[in-house]
Parts: structure tokens; C-alpha cells; sequence
């Protein structure tokens, strides 16, 4: 190596901040928060301490006995979870974790490091339930617990998504997304939450998905995908609902037969599995498989996830088919179990089709769609033109959860290698389980937290940006309903020209069904024929 | 007149730019070189140093006003005011003024005002276009209820900007 030049030996001073970490005050800028969850949503779900206030305001209207409240909360969950225990206490503050938050990369706020924002539930907890910290106070790195840490808490645990990327390199495995949870869940006691994340919630309880949806809309909407899959493909499907002794329940995010670009992954899944014959059932209660109490306390992912195996067992059916959802793997892969298991009444997942049997879901008995379908490919069930995906360079987005929190690495992407002709892949450092998040996840992908989801989400959009530039890519597919939500957006602000697809929307178009008519449109009534540029 | 080299008016200029993130995110942001690992820091150095160049040589304004666009992009979402997210342009005056004499100083210096009133157009080009999308996503939220209702129909949202 070369020795430097003098002038390059020139010291150069970067500021220390004007205050230390220990100071709580936050600013709650416009762009950079979400909105409090409305009265009538928090009466809905039982929750405490309902009332009109907003992020913003200098008084929150926080109980009486707030402190109280909040100090037993963490002592009852230091109780129950041990992991919460050994995450407050393991903590070497190595640093392995700092850049590796999307929201710290994006925005250089150092409280956004994981390893800070963790810091200031420790620092309460050592203050109350450490002996040093009760002796030394700030020199044992403890701070007060102040109506100021109470909003500081707010702030931050709003701009983690839960991702869980930093704890992929955490060496002591501390998994930080479950503190934040721990944190949203103490929030909770005294009523501060927000609305983006117990609307959803409030809905689900009631008609059994996030956007409130109620049985006959949700028919009407399944009716609607037939008829218009009927006149793309010329092949009418059955889709039933609320079929008792079919042997499969379908359970799908709500999303995907209401918004876009998520309807047309569920064309996708209505055109694949009359393909293959297989007999399932829709339920108009199980018709949501995310699961937003996720985002606001264990209990809440209880309550909203019990309808599945109740359906399930209402139904009849053998095993649960789950369709293309980030969050809803996590509580349906890592909770589901044992918070409403065991589901003895089902059996462990054979696919009728190949006779695979899969034994990773023998205790959930719910399957993920990807590893369906791959299975489906792989053993030739399935004839794919992937010359109708022509127009799309595509790259895959690992999503979170179902990357990190599931595995479910490989099967995407053998799909996508059989039904298009033209994939690349992101940077190594930004795929799998390093797969950066949209910056939206665990409820923050709202309208007014727009400002701060675009930060969040440079990271990905930077590695769009790469594959766009270097290989022309011009979709981004994704296995996640909140992504398909965000990331339009996300890539229409970073990298115009780059649009967002689920899976199964590739699926629907190659796939060759028997009977159809020519195809002459993508499931997106585009021509299946014509070439688009890249991008302008 | 020059006595500093590209590199160390480089590094003065970042770390300029860069007093207006926190302190240790200031650090992170001029240190880590993997463009993957740190997108905002590693454009804001290269496209600096694509405006330095420009600046003192032949300024082929396409590549300059390129490179601007790109810090204008992450700085308009930074919680910056209007006048903070664009101040960077005017720090390099400062740093280049014991550098530059006579008409060369007046060359840049009226070459950087060039690049400001630039700037000025891509910070609202970003600002609009956030407004854009936050419109696009509200209507892509409701997309089948539109639709099965028949209001327009997805051409005709085509048509005025959607997708």
C-alpha cells in the first residue's frame, strides 16, 4: 500500500452530539411518525386507556399511575419470557448490529442503532431492577423512567420493522425485533399505540380480516377474481367459500383480493390450483392470514390468529394452504403452535397432486404456497410457458419473515427460474438472510410515516437501483402483502421504472392451462407480447 | 494559488455536508465504503467528488446535474429544511475561496450558483414526486373495490398517472 500524502494525514473532527444518548427528548416531526389509534378501536379490543391524543401533542394523557403500570409490565415479562431477561442483560454493546438497521443506514440516527435502541429499555430496566444501576444511576448506564423516555420509547420502537436482520449477526443471538416488541407491548398499557397497527387489528377481531371486510364483500370479491380470470384465460375456476369437507382451507392475506399489485397474485393462485384439481375452500372468517396483533402484543396475536385452526376444524378440512404474506409466516411458523395449537384434528400435509408429503409442517399442518408450487414444478405437475413473463427482468426481494424467520430461501426462486426467462439477482449483502426490509413492516407503512419509510427503505431501493442499471431489470417480485404495498411506492420515489409483482402472478401467466384460450394478455390485461424498455 | 489536493478538499466537503446528521451516524455515513451496506454516505462521497471534478474542469453539465440529482434525492426525505438540504452546495464556496484567486475563483463560484438553481428544481422534483406516490398508493389500497364498482376503471387510471 502506498503511503499517503501529507495533506491526506489531515485530521478531520466529526462532531460528537450535542447531547449524549441518555436524553431522552425527541422531536416529533411531521413525516416521521404514525398517528394515535383511535378511541373507538382500543374500546373495541378492551385495551386501556382510550382517548384523543396524538403523537405531537406535549401532553399524552397517560394515566395516573403510568409509571407503576409500566414498571409492572416489565417485571411481569422479565418473569415470563426469559428471553426478554437474557436480552436486557447479555449485551456486550460490541457494535455487530449498528449498520445494520435499514432506518440507522438511511437516516444516521444513532438511537436507530439496534444496539441503541435496545439501550433504552435497558437503561430503565437497569434503573428499577438492577442492583447497580439502583447504586450508580447513570454510571451504571440507568435512566430515570420519565414521561420523556415514555415518547423516546414511542418514537423509536415505531421505526423498527421488526425485520430481524440485525439479529442475523447479533453474536449472542439477541433477536432485537422481540425487544421492540416487548416495548409496543408495555406502550400498550398505558394506551399508547397506534392506529395503523389496531385498526387492522380491531377489524380482524370483528370480521376477520384487516380491512374489515365482511362476509358477503368478501364473496363478491372472490366472485369478481372469477369472472375476470374467466376472461383472461377463457376457463372458468371454482372458488368456494365456507366449504365444509373440502381438504384444503386456503387462507390468504386480505389484501390480495383488494389491493394491487396483490390481486393479481391471486389470480395467480385461483388459476394454479384449479390447474391442478385441488379441492379447497375459502373461509369468510379466515379471511385474513396476517396478523397485526404481531405489532402490538402477544395476547393480540392470539386472539386474531385463533380463527384459522377454528375455521380449520369448522370446515372440516385435512391441512391449511397459506398464501403470499411476510408476517403472517412468522405468527403462522413461529407462534401459531402453541398459542392456539395443538391442531390434532388435522393431519400432517400431503399434496394431493404429487404425494409429497411435507414433513416441516407436520406440527403447524399449514403449508406455504411457494413450497406447494415448487413441489409442483419440481415433479413436472405443470406445464409453464415462461416466455409470457418476456416483459418482466425480474429480481427476487427476500421478504423479512419469511426469509428470516422461516427459511424459505430456495423455493421462491426455483419458481421464478421456471416460469420467466430473465432473473438477477441483488447484491449478496442484500438477499436472503441479509435480505434488507422494505421499510414499512410491523405497521408503519403509513401515509403519514412517509417521509421516514423512504429513508428506512433506501437501503433495498439502492440495491434495485443496481440491478436496474446493470441488468435492465424492470420487476421486483416479492413474497409479502405488506411489501407489495410498500415497495410501488418505495421504487417510485428511488427507481422509477421498476415495478412490483407477487410470485404467483408470474405463475397465473406462464402457466399453461388445459382448455384455456390463447393468451394474449399477462393476468395484468398488458400483452403478453410486447417488450418494454427497461426503464425511460 | 491550489495547495490542498481533490481528495482532502473532497473530505472537508463531506464532512461538511455531513455535520448535518448526528454524530455517530456522521461517522458511519463517511466511513463505511460498500455502496450496498451504506447507499446514502457512499453516493453523497461519489457524486461530491463527480461535482468537484465538474466544477474545476470542464463541467459537462449532464454529469454534473446527474450527480446532484442524486444527493438531492436522499436529502429531500431528511427531515431537512429546504435550506439545510441544499446548503451543501454553497460549503464548497467556503472550502475552494483560499483556494481560488481572480477569475478562476469567479469561474467557480458562478458555476456553483449554477448548480444551486439546479438544485432548487430537483429538490422539488423529489418533493413532488413523494407527493405522487403517496396519492398512487392511496388509490392502490382500494384498487378491486374501484374497480368492481366500475369508477373509471383502471384505463382510465392508467391515464392520469397510476399504475
Amino acid at each position: 500500500m502506498a503511503n499517503p500524502k501529507p495533506e491526506e494525514l489531515v485530521q478531520i473532527q466529526y462532531p460528537t452530539p450535542s447531547k449524549g444518548w441518555m436524553d431522552p427528548a425527541v422531536e416529533f416531526r411531521k413525516g416521521t411518525y404514525c398517528y394515535s389509534a383511535l378511541a373507538r378501536n382500543l374500546n373495541y379490543l378492551g385495551l386501556p386507556n382510550a382517548r384523543e391524543w396524538q403523537p405531537f401533542d406535549a401532553d399524552w394523557k397517560l394515566p395516573p399511575d403510568w409509571k407503576r403500570i409500566i414498571l409492572d409490565g416489565m417485571k411481569e415479562r422479565l418473569e415470563k419470557f426469559r428471553s426478554f431477561r437474557l436480552f436486557m442483560d447479555i449485551c456486550v454493546r460490541c457494535g455487530a448490529c449498528a449498520d445494520k438497521c435499514h432506518f440507522y443506514i438511511g437516516s444516521g440516527d444513532p438511537k436507530n442503532m439496534p444496539v441503541v435502541r435496545a439501550e433504552l429499555v435497558r437503561s430503565v430496566y437497569r434503573r428499577y431492577f438492577t442492583l447497580s444501576g439502583q447504586l450508580f444511576g447513570a454510571l451504571a448506564g440507568a435512566r430515570d423512567l420519565t414521561e420523556d423516555v415514555i415518547k423516546e420509547w414511542f418514537y423509536y420502537a415505531h421505526q423498527c420493522t421488526e425485520c430481524r436482520r440485525c439479529s442475523v449477526f447479533c453474536p449472542y443471538g439477541i433477536d432485537t425485533a422481540e425487544i421492540t416488541m416487548i416495548v409496543r407491548e408495555l406502550l400498550n398499557l398505558i394506551g399508547c399505540n397506534i392506529n395503523w397497527v389496531l385498526e387492522p387489528a380491531a377489524n380482524c377481531f370483528r370480521t376477520g380480516n384487516h380491512l374489515g371486510i365482511q362476509p358477503h364483500g368478501f364473496k363478491d370479491s372472490v366472485d369478481f377474481a372469477v369472472d375476470e380470470l374467466e376472461e383472461l384465460t377463457g376457463i372458468r375456476v371454482d372458488a368456494s367459500i365456507n366449504r365444509k369437507g373440502a381438504e384444503v382451507l386456503l387462507v390468504v392475506p386480505s389484501a390480495d383480493y383488494f389491493g394491487t399489485p396483490h390481486y393479481y397474485t391471486f389470480l395467480g393462485y385461483l388459476a394454479l390450483l384449479h390447474e391442478v384439481g385441488l379441492d379447497y375452500t375459502f373461509s369468510a372468517y379466515a379471511s385474513e392470514g396476517g396478523n397485526f396483533g404481531l405489532f402490538n402484543s402477544h395476547e393480540m396475536i392470539k386472539r386474531l390468529n385463533a380463527k384459522i385452526y377454528t375455521e380449520a376444524k369448522r370446515l372440516g378440512v385435512k391441512w391449511i394452504l397459506g398464501g403470499e404474506c411476510g408476517h403472517m409466516w412468522r405468527v403462522l411458523h413461529q407462534y401459531m403452535d402453541t398459542m392456539n395449537g395443538p391442531a390434532d384434528f388435522l393431519e400432517v400435509p400431503v399434496s394431493p397432486v404429487t404425494g409429497t408429503r411435507f414433513e416441516n409442517a407436520r406440527s403447524t399442518k399449514m403449508v406455504h404456497i411457494c413450497e406447494f408450487t415448487a413441489d409442483l414444478i419440481h415433479r413436472g405437475k405443470i406445464r409453464l410457458d415462461p416466455a409470457r413473463n418476456d416483459r418482466w427482468n425480474v429480481t427476487y426481494h427476500d421478504s423479512c419473515n419469511p426469509a428470516r424467520a422461516m427459511g424459505l430461501l430456495e423455493e421462491p426462486r426455483y419458481i421464478l427460474r421456471s416460469v420467466c426467462n430473465q432473473f438477477h439477482e441483488m447484491p449478496e449483502n442484500t438477499i436472503r438472510e441479509q435480505t434488507f426490509c422494505c421499510g414499512s413492516g410491523s405497521g408503519l407503512g403509513t401515509d403519514e410515516n412517509f417521509e421516514m419509510r423512504m429513508r428506512g427503505g433506501l437501503p433495498r431501493a439502492n440495491a434495485v437501483k443496481y440491478v436496474r442499471d446493470k441488468h435492465g431489470v424492470n420487476l421486483l417480485t416479492c413474497i409479502c402483502a405488506i411489501d407489495k404495498a410498500t415497495l410501488p411506492p418505495l421504487l417510485e420515489y428511488w427507481v422509477p421504472g421498476v415495478d412490483v409483482a407477487g410470485i404467483h402472478e408470474l405463475v397465473g401467466n406462464a402457466l399453461v392451462m388445459r382448455g384455456e384460450k390463447e393468451r394474449t394478455t399477462d393476468l395484468r390485461g398488458e400483452p403478453i407480447d410486447q417488450k418494454e424498455v427497461a426503464h425511460a | 494559488m491550489a495547495v490542498l489536493s481533490r481528495e482532502t478538499i473532497l473530505e472537508y466537503w463531506l464532512e461538511r455536508v455531513l455535520r448535518s446528521y448526528p454524530g455517530q451516524g456522521a461517522k458511519f455515513l463517511a466511513g463505511e465504503r460498500d455502496p450496498f451496506r451504506n447507499p446514502a454516505g457512499s453516493t453523497m462521497r461519489q457524486a461530491l467528488g463527480v461535482l468537484l471534478d465538474e466544477l474545476s474542469a470542464g463541467m459537462d453539465r449532464e454529469r454534473a446535474a446527474e450527480a446532484l440529482d442524486s444527493i438531492v434525492q436522499i436529502r429531500a426525505v431528511q427531515g431537512l429544511e429546504p435550506s439545510q438540504a441544499l446548503e451543501f452546495i454553497f460549503q464548497l464556496k467556503e472550502i475552494l475561496r483560499p483556494q481560488l484567486d481572480g477569475p478562476e475563483r469567479e469561474l467557480v463560484e458562478g458555476r456553483i450558483d449554477e448548480l444551486a438553481l439546479l438544485a432548487f428544481d430537483f429538490y422539488m422534483k423529489y418533493r413532488e414526486r413523494t407527493y405522487q406516490a403517496r396519492t398512487n398508493e392511496a388509490r392502490r389500497r382500494i384498487f378491486v373495490m374501484e374497480r368492481r364498482q366500475g369508477a373509471g376503471g383502471a384505463q382510465e387510471w392508467q391515464e392520469r398517472g397510476g399504475i
